[in-house]
């Protein structure tokens, strides 16, 4: 027993050091656009216009949150420190905007109002162009002191000292100062993002600085993801093994269903780590689905290993969590008709897990679970199996009217909600960084901020009233004015831009981020529609048909269907109220839900309605699965703490559709499935 | 075969002649030791702490990358010790730098621009000033410092240090008269290679500038 206790606690350590060696070498996909369908034009037009505005050079950007306020670490002593790191190529001290110059004049030129724009196109008549390069030829003769005399001999055709004068009112205010930061070129691996963002913070400290920029994102979202993770899954974790413990007082049960679990999830991370590059954002809720899920298996395992259940009972137990090993993972795998890329993830994650821990707790050897003599006090019926024993058609008509009820209050409500603003966590220090830049151009009129611009839509009457043919003249003029090599300068490269977007005649739809994202709901809703409809209807064909091999009742299969019908707007009910509806990613994991739903109606149906004596199979099968269902809401429950709001609502949506799972298998249909057994008796003649 | 030997010897003179005019050219620079380049520094600040004043003449050339030929223009200096100069542009444009004040006329404007200057704290538009007056350690931003023996002149090369700011000249180079201190070229490069270089001649150190004649300058503005 000493030993069997040694290797326990062993393997509980080798099997936490596994998870977290795993855990350190995993790589999240930040880019939360690539949890959509590449399919959908919304989401090309999204991914295009991003790449078309990711033309920073700058990684990191810190600002600060008071500006012109002492602060504790002052600009300089941080950009020093900053530049003392090992991975930093370039740290810059700046009022500069964050992207090229000719970016950002073109950000400008194409929000431009129509007038503006025509008197834009007015300055490259012939003379008026000549002009303008001469008298700009003349200021490059005089004092070059000043910013704005610097300024003609980048821009010698004035196209920024005209949107200065048209957008700022004359002058443009410079922004505040802030800190920009270049990582080596070779240093923008994962790894070492991470690294540089943590040794930024802990340079930073609580100065009231604030990381942004595009690199930040991505440190940001792949901390706050491993965060939530190691969080979620190791409070789930302890929690269901705290909730065993406390139900059967059996630490050496706990501890068995702790090491299998933790192995589970140790198997699904090292399948990701083998088969993709990154793990999407969806997936990270694998750990919580398969430690929820699976301590199912191991609870059903639990009873049937232990001394006291009856034989008959014991192989009745087993038979159902082959079942509903078998049930679970293929709703799971259906998941792989998904054509959003993070489901298809998550479902191989959680397939394998739950494989593994299914596996692990079929194989294992009875004596393991108990170091001592264990018996359940199997004894005595819980006050609610006698109630529903008595009274079967209070319960069921009591399910009845309460999904009737809470479907009727629906009415009116939005349940669905395919809303893909709530994608990136608000409070994201990067997303207040693009907030910062927003306000000092409001501010100041400054160019600072256009980042967010650039990929805005331009008006289309600018479109139609610019001519490439104009750069071609105001190129031939600089020619002429000993400009030989005239591609180098910014003015020349804004108006390539607006050659560009007027050359490929997508433009407007390519950079029409906004429409976009306007587009995304109504297309995200129709694709996850179709999915749902096409993977609900083959599930449920395969199930039907393996309940009906399985139990070769119809009556039975109908009842374990009819469970999921009644569940269904109690899910929905608590869901919205909870979660504030129905999003996306949780409409796709109905699925599982689905699955797990079987899984309880099963185990309550079979036992009921197949089994010799009816209150022995419900006091057998009711605690466990209490305690099953307990578990795997806290599992679901917990993402309801994740920094992502489509995780929150995915965890909020599957803790309540647990709940009301459980709710009907063990009112509804544990009620229908006595009245069938006693319809059933009273028709069998007695031997 | 008789002409073939004259020509011979001529052009081996000619060589010669090019050779012996070129040799400083081909002559490898020779940088300053640090105690060479101490004694140097002293020199020059004690020859500017001796000028009053001078006039001279300055040629400006703007480079652009996007050009072959530089932008080039004529001016006329004056400075006045300690802290006064003017560079006049053919009276098209000026700049006028004082001790807080930094005056300028861009060619084709009508109103002259006005900034302040801090006595204190080094600027790169008072770099031209501070080396007339011999205030050569006032320069915003670090910079690694080499200075080369020529046969005439001394070469200053300075070189922006990594990680300063980049709005800094990359590099600035002065080259000084060996005899005279007198600054007879300033290069300043900046990247993506935009550059500026000053030559200045004609040295007038016998006339103080007057300041009188500094005043119209200082009135356009007032």
């Amino acid at each position: 027993m000493t030993r069997r206790l040694a290797i326990v606690l062993s393997l509980s350590v080798l099997s936490v050091a596994l998870v977290l060696l795993l855990l350190r070498g995993a790589t999240f996909e930040t880019d939360i656009l690539t949890i959509f369908p590449e399919e959908l034009e919304s989401v090309r037009h999204l991914k295009t216009a991003t790449s078309e505005g990711a033309e920073e050079d700058w990684d990191f950007f810190l600002v600060s949150t008071q500006p012109g306020e002492v602060v504790q670490l002052p600009i300089a002593e941080l950009a020093a420190q900053v530049r003392a790191l090992d991975t930093v190529a370039a740290v810059e001290v700046t009022t500069d905007p964050p992207v090229p110059k000719h970016l950002l004049g073109a950000a400008i030129l194409k929000r431009l109002s129509p007038e503006i724009f025509a008197e834009m196109v007015e300055r490259f008549q012939p003379d008026s162009l000549q002009a303008t390069l001469d008298d700009n030829l003349r200021k490059m003769r005089g004092p070059m002191w000043s910013g704005s005399s610097a300024l003609v001999m980048d821009d010698p055709l004035g196209m920024r000292d005209f949107l200065l004068r048209e957008t700022g009112g004359g002058r443009s205010m410079p922004g505040a100062a802030y800190v920009r930061v270049q990582l080596k070129p070779e240093t923008r691996t994962d790894s070492d993002i991470l690294a540089t963002g943590q040794a930024i913070e802990s340079l930073r400290g609580e100065s009231g600085w604030l990381m942004g920029g595009r690199t930040a994102y991505h440190y940001q979202i792949a901390t706050v993801l491993k965060q939530d993770l190691v969080l979620s899954s190791g409070f789930v974790l302890l929690a269901v093994s705290a909730l065993f413990l406390l139900a059967y007082r059996s630490l050496s049960g706990m501890l068995v269903i702790f090491i299998v679990q933790l192995i589970a999830v140790a198997v699904a991370l090292l399948v990701g780590l083998l088969c993709y590059n990154s793990l999407s954002i969806i997936s990270i809720s694998f750990g919580c689905v398969i430690l929820g899920v699976g301590i199912d298996f191991g609870l059903l395992s639990y009873h049937a290993a232990v001394g006291n259940c009856p034989a008959h009972e014991r192989r009745s137990i087993r038979r159902s969590i082959a079942m509903s090993a078998v049930t679970t993972i293929a709703a799971v795998l259906t998941l792989q008709l998904s054509a959003f890329p993070g489901i298809r993830q998550l479902s191989v994650l959680v397939g394998a897990g739950l494989a593994a821990a299914a596996v692990l707790f079929i194989l294992l050897p009875p004596e393991w679970w108990s170091f001592g003599k264990k018996t359940l006090r199997g004894g005595r019926s819980p006050r609610l199996v006698n109630a529903l024993s008595r009274k079967p058609a209070l319960f069921m008509g009591g399910a009845l009217l309460i999904a009737g009820g809470l479907g009727l209050s629906l009415l009116g409500r939005t349940v669905f909600d395919f809303s893909p603003e709530h994608l990136i966590p608000r409070e994201l220090e990067a997303a207040q960084v693009d907030q910062w830049f927003a306000e000092q151009f409001r501010a100041g009129q400054s160019e600072s901020m256009l980042r967010a611009k650039l990929s805005d839509p331009i008006r289309a009457e600018n479109r139609q009233s610019w001519d490439p043919a104009l750069t071609v003249r105001a190129l031939e003029l600089l020619r002429e004015n000993g400009f030989t090599r005239p591609d180098s300068l910014s003015s020349v490269m804004l108006l390539r831009e607006l050659d560009t977007w007027h050359a490929t005649g997508l433009d407007y739809d390519r950079f029409s981020i906004a429409e976009a994202w306007e587009k995304l709901p109504v297309e995200l809703s129709a694709a996850a529609t179709h999915e749902l409809v096409q993977i609900a209807c083959l599930t449920l064909g395969a199930v039907t048909l393996a309940l009906l091999i399985a139990s070769r009742s119809v009556a039975v299969t109908g009842l374990i269907l009819l469970t999921l019908v009644v569940g269904a707007p109690i899910t929905a009910a608590l869901a919205s109220w909870l979660g504030g509806g129905i999003t996306l990613f949780a409409v796709l994991a109905l699925p599982l839900l689905f699955g797990l739903a079987l899984d309880y109606a099963i185990h309550v149906a079979l036992p009921v309605c197949m089994g010799q004596t009816e209150e022995g199979a419900l006091a057998w099968v009711l605690p466990p699965l209490s305690l099953a269902a307990a578990t795997s809401i806290i599992a679901f429950g917990a993402l309801g703490f994740s920094s992502f709001p489509l995780l929150q609502n995915f965890g909020l949506t599957l803790a309540s559709g647990i709940f009301a799972a459980f709710f009907t298998a063990s009112c509804f249909t544990a009620g229908a499935g006595l009245l069938y057994q006693r319809a059933r008796q009273k028709s069998t003649p007695s031997a | 075969m008789n002409h073939r030997l004259p020509v011979f010897l001529l052009l081996l003179t000619l060589c010669w002649i090019s050779a012996v005019l070129h040799a400083s050219e081909l002559r490898e620079d020779t940088a300053l030791d640090a105690r060479e380049v101490t004694a140097l520094k002293a020199a020059f600040r004690q020859n500017r702490a001796a000028i009053e004043g001078l006039t001279c003449q300055m040629r400006q050339a703007v480079i652009s990358p996007s050009r072959d030929q530089p932008v080039v223009s004529e001016a006329e200096v004056a400075y006045l010790a300690p802290d006064t100069l003017l560079i006049d542009y053919e009276g098209e444009a000026f700049v006028l730098i004082e001790r807080t004040r930094l005056t300028q006329l861009i060619p084709g404007e009508d109103e002259v621009e006005v900034s302040s200057l801090d006595p204190d704290q080094p600027a790169m538009e008072t770099m031209l000033r501070e080396l007339f007056n011999g205030r050569i350690d006032q320069l915003p931003g670090g910079y690694d410092e080499r200075i080369y023996g020529l046969p005439d002149a001394y070469r200053v090369v300075l070189t922006l240090e990594p990680g300063e700011d980049p709005h800094l000249p990359t590099m600035i180079e002065v080259e000084l008269a060996t005899d005279s201190l007198d600054v007879r070229h300033v290069a300043l490069t900046f990247p993506q290679g935009y550059g500026m270089r000053f030559e200045f001649r004609a040295y007038d150190k016998s006339v103080v500038p007057d300041a009188a004649y500094l005043e119209p300058f200082r009135q356009r503005h007032e």
